[in-house]
């Protein structure tokens, strides 16, 4: 039995003579240590509940020599408390994807009793080899951390997170279990509840951060909000974070802030973890104005002076709105929350609410496939039409439901019984709607904001936060400064794509896995990505509803091509993607191009032999393969020249590389492919300018 | 108190105290064997504790004083307990695949097994489908891995006349005799259990075993964890639950003094677990004949094509053959349900 007088005296050991608990955190460590209760802890961030779990593993090593095992969703989140346990005397070890190496020794150390706290991330629960490893450990306290991750409703639903939910509807009487989340309203709170049973002690906190300073502003489309960012940054005090939607404007973004003399930098979730660390420790020292930020940098980093959080476009609810504004203002007086919006933000929330879960008929025709007999991925692909990343995700869901598993190369179906859930999906995107609206709302609200945005969670203030813009009035402006408007229009026209050569065939093709490096494209350029702010509407509008592609857009291609791409040695000659359904859209842009930039065009070089289906239509690399490889055909002898490949738009990159094969086949020089538009998902942001 | 009690709870206390996981191999930690787990159990059903999944919730104090043990005893059974995390991981990782776990203390554990054996019904069984299936009239039809192909065909036929009377067939799911027999019943849209000693993880990865329990027409059991090894004493084992599981045994083929079927067979008239027939296939098969010696009851595959239900058949059979009475359950509510 630990009393809280000598729980006060660690925590001064821990944090420093005079330091007691706040509200909570004792009755949180009792429940957890004396009485092995199941615990659901909500309070704000900054709130301590990493000291919870400290003072839970300092004890339950002391009373039973009992390991306590963290699972945390991100990376960031354990570097910080890994580097915070061990300055008050705890050892924290992690195993996850960026130490391999390191794993064995941890892992044996931490069976030998010599880890306090071992952190992990919910992907090793789901590694079999690593379960095993896991039942072996003497484990006294299971904690998940951003628990709101394992309920349908909260923002951040993971698939690794029902293995946590199994694990811990399994857990017996007597076995103590904290949840910690920031970021919880009633329904989550009572999904949670339900998931991890009756009996869980649930200890909520108030959620109001004094020293944040709430605005809204409504912005007509990115060239707007671009110039109010390089107008209003500047005059902002302090370091912080600017929270967009995806990886490219990311991207963007901090690529035009250094075009104005702003020193900014992207941080997503592909950067290898050097970089991560690097930039996170930058920001950390005030080195940097500002990251600009996926969700990627955002739970658990804990930089107690962050001057501001802007949200460039707007986030998917309050409840990923509250985290984030979260990270600001916890150690300093007043920090500044912008929340900017704007037109592209419903088609990319709209984007990802219909793709979040697979699409009914696909997961049912796996289901089906694989319970007539075992199959591999291959086959699945070639059985299915479905994008290959589409596939992974059903295959993903129905792994960890129990219902397929693997068995060698193949998938199998388990014994356990299935039925389609897309009433839940169903209901679970409807809600989604419903939250991002709610956010949508504080661009009209005339009431305090924090009050809103805190009543949301469920947590009711009495008073008006006195702060925000509709308190106390704007404390930044809400129009864009038309020439700066002008310059980030002509910046967005400059951002291209690259498109980066496929190196390998989808599946073994005349013998072969890799594509032989003379048989490869050199890398690519797109002038946009289909429909954005840049050219990509023009590209849009041109090819469903003019017929034929303007001027503006040869003009522009020519100088991607000449001036910003200016490929080494230079292609001698342009040819194009033939196609029989519209016949002179692409020959007639490229033949155009060619004159522009002094190349002759071939005509005809490449014919269609018969109908493809639209290569959008053809969703998996396997399927769209065996399409295209049997539908062009190249007449002449390339006799050495190099090439410009041109399309109008750039997909799956299928169609270039087989056209490329094609051509090399027949002596063709290097070939540089070259598309107006590329689909949302196919290129990268080129920031090596 | 009438309010219904925490059984889940009584199941992870007892395969706290009786399973070693797979990933515990090697450690010194030594879970209670049967007879350990029946001393332990009267203990519990005769102090405070009164039921296992109290334990879960008691310091190793509490255990040693209440359950008036020695602290060595307390300490290994505290021990065992606290491997509470780990047990949540493993049932977690069983679950994926299909494979439960019940307990002696539950409702829903076979009756058969706890009525015929008492104390020796193991305290737990792991399984996959629905152990439903097992309330149902039951025959369980045995015999040799390579028997001739007509024997094959003959144990198939039994157990299609087993889907046609409405009769679960148990097993012990081993090719030749046991499989035919199971097959014969499931093709036939019936029903059927198999006793499995070791392969249970492996077995319903196959693909023509696990449509079956999907349809929870087929329902697979253990008495030992998924994980561990086979040996010939769990295979032998099982035997006393495939005939404890049925109303009648049937013996298609059986080596004489030898092999499973054998030990099983003369372990079932020694201890009178179900009434046991054997097909008569004169004197050539000594197995068979001696088994009909010895008490087995004897029947011709004749009998069984010509009438349509096998269970009246068998029935008729014992009235008019057997001199002791068929085996009458005993009202097991007056024991401790888990005892």
């Amino acid at each position: 039995m630990v009393e809280k007088q000598e729980a006060q005296q660690i925590l001064e050991k821990m944090l420093g003579k005079g330091v007691s608990f706040r509200p909570d955190q004792w009755e949180a460590v009792d429940a957890v240590v004396n009485e092995h209760r199941k615990v659901l802890l909500v309070q704000k961030t900054g709130w301590g509940k990493s000291i919870v779990y400290f003072l839970c593993a300092y004890f339950l090593r002391k009373e039973s020599k009992a390991l306590v095992l963290l699972v945390s969703p991100l990376l960031s989140l354990m570097r910080n408390q890994i580097d915070m346990a061990r300055r008050i005397g705890i050892i924290a070890e992690t195993v996850n994807s960026t130490n391999p190496a390191e794993w064995e020794e941890i892992l044996e150390r931490t069976k030998n009793n010599e880890v306090d706290i071992l952190l992990i991330s919910p992907e090793r629960l789901g590694n079999k080899g690593f379960l095993e490893r896991f039942v072996s450990l003497n484990i006294g306290l299971l904690v998940v951390d951003e628990v709101h991750c394992i309920s349908d409703w909260g923002h951040d639903f993971r698939p690794d997170y029902r293995r946590i939910v199994r694990i811990v509807s399994n857990l017996p009487k007597g076995a103590p279990l904290l949840g910690t989340t920031a970021t919880a309203n009633n329904r989550v709170v009572r999904d949670i509840e339900e998931q991890f049973g009756k009996d869980l002690l649930t200890i909520r906190g108030p959620l109001k951060r004094e020293s944040l300073k709430l605005q809204a502003v409504k912005l007509a489309d990115q060239s707007e909000r671009l110039a109010w960012l390089a107008e209003n940054l500047p005059n902002i005090p302090g370091s912080g974070i600017i929270y967009c939607l995806t990886k490219i404007d990311c991207e963007r973004v901090a690529r035009w802030l250094k075009d104005n003399s702003i020193n900014a930098s992207s941080y997503h979730a592909q950067m290898n973890n050097e970089r991560k660390e690097e930039l996170e420790k930058l920001l950390m020292k005030n080195e940097v104005k500002a990251l600009v930020s996926t969700v990627a940098l955002g739970m658990g980093y804990d930089k107690p002076d962050i001057g501001f959080v802007i949200h460039f476009q707007t986030p998917s609810s309050i409840v990923s709105y509250y985290q984030q504004i979260g990270r600001a203002g916890r150690s300093v007086d007043s920090a500044e929350v912008i929340l900017l919006g704007g037109k592209e933000d419903d088609d990319i929330h709209y984007y990802f609410f219909e793709s979040a879960f697979p699409e009914r008929s696909i997961i049912e025709a796996l289901v089906e496939l694989i319970g007539q007999f075992p199959r591999s991925k291959v086959e699945i692909m070639r059985s299915v039409n479905a994008k290959l990343s589409e596939i992974d995700k059903c295959l993903k869901i129905l792994e960890i439901d129990g219902v397929i598993t693997k068995n060698g190369s193949k998938y199998i179906r388990t014994v356990n019984k299935w039925s389609p859930e897309s009433e839940r999906w169903k209901r679970i995107t409807h809600q989604r709607i419903q939250e991002y609206n709610d956010v949508k709302a504080l661009f009209d609200m005339k009431g305090c904001l924090m009050k809103y945005v805190v009543s949301k969670l469920d947590d009711n203030l009495s008073e008006d936060c006195g702060k925000c813009c509709n308190c106390a009035g704007d404390f930044r402006s809400r129009v864009a400064n038309p020439q700066l408007v002008q310059k980030a229009a002509k910046f967005l026209k400059n951002r291209f794509v690259r498109i980066e050569p496929r190196k390998r065939f989808p599946h073994r093709f005349e013998n072969m896995i890799q594509i032989p490096e003379h048989f490869r494209c050199e890398v690519g350029y797109s002038l946009s990505i289909y429909g954005d702010a840049g050219w990509g509407r023009m590209v849009k509008e041109d090819k469903y509803e003019r017929g034929s592609f303007r001027s503006d857009l040869v003009a522009a291609s020519k100088n991607l091509i000449t001036d910003y791409w200016s490929p080494k040695p230079f292609p001698e000659i342009v040819v194009s993607v033939p196609s029989l359904r519209r016949p002179y859209l692409v020959s007639r842009f490229a033949g155009a191009l060619a004159r522009e930039i002094g190349l002759s065009y071939m005509a005809d070089c490449v014919v269609k032999k018969k109908e493809t289906q639209e290569q959008k239509a053809m969703k998996n690399s396997s399927m769209q393969f065996e399409n295209v490889i049997s539908a062009f055909d190249v007449s002449l002898d390339l006799g050495g020249k190099r090439v410009l490949l041109v399309d109008d738009l750039v997909d799956s990159r299928w169609t270039f590389t087989v056209i490329a094969y094609l051509l090399k086949k027949k002596n063709a020089g290097e070939i540089y492919p070259f598309a107006l538009s590329a689909s949302w998902e196919g290129g990268y942001d080129d920031d090596e300018s | 108190m009438t309010t219904s009690h925490d059984y889940i709870s009584d199941r992870h206390s007892i395969m706290l105290l009786t399973i070693r996981f797979d990933a515990e191999r090697n450690n010194v930690l030594k879970p209670l064997n049967l007879k350990n787990f029946n001393n332990l159990a009267r203990r519990i059903a005769s102090s405070a504790v009164s039921r296992p999944s109290k334990l879960l919730e008691l310091s190793e104090a509490e255990i040693c004083e209440q359950l008036e043990i020695d602290e060595k005893s307390a300490k290994q059974i505290a021990d065992l307990l606290s491997r509470k995390h780990s047990l949540a991981i493993e049932l977690a990782n069983l679950e994926e695949k299909g494979i439960r776990a019940i307990s002696r203390a539950e409702p829903e554990y076979p009756r058969k097994l706890l009525e015929k054996l008492k104390h020796l019904a193991p305290p737990l069984i792991f399984y996959a489908g629905d152990l439903s299936i097992l309330d149902n009239k039951a025959i369980s039809i045995v015999g040799s891995r390579k028997p001739s192909q007509s024997l094959l065909d003959q144990a198939h036929l039994l157990g299609e006349k087993c889907a046609g009377s409405g009769v679960t067939v148990v097993s012990g799911a081993a090719k030749g005799v046991d499989m035919h027999a199971m097959m014969g019943s499931l093709q036939n849209g019936g029903l059927a259990a198999g006793v499995v000693a070791d392969s249970l993880r492996s077995f319903i990865r196959k693909d023509e075993i696990s449509r079956f329990v999907r349809d929870g027409r087929l329902a697979l059991l253990s008495a030992f964890p998924p994980w561990e090894k086979f040996t010939v004493w769990k295979a032998m084992d099982r035997n006393k639950y495939i005939y404890s599981l049925s109303d009648f045994g049937v013996v298609v083929r059986s080596d004489l003094e030898k092999g499973g079927t054998w030990a099983g067979a003369t372990e079932c008239i020694e201890k009178n677990y179900c009434p046991l027939f054997v097909l008569d296939l004169g004197k050539e098969e000594r197995g068979n004949a001696k088994l009909i010696e010895m008490r087995g009851i004897p029947f011709e595959i004749n009998e069984v094509s010509r009438e349509p239900n096998i269970y009246r058949l068998l029935s008729g059979m014992i009235e008019r053959n057997s001199e002791e009475e068929p085996f009458g359950g005993q009202d097991v509510k007056q024991l401790p349900l888990w005892f």
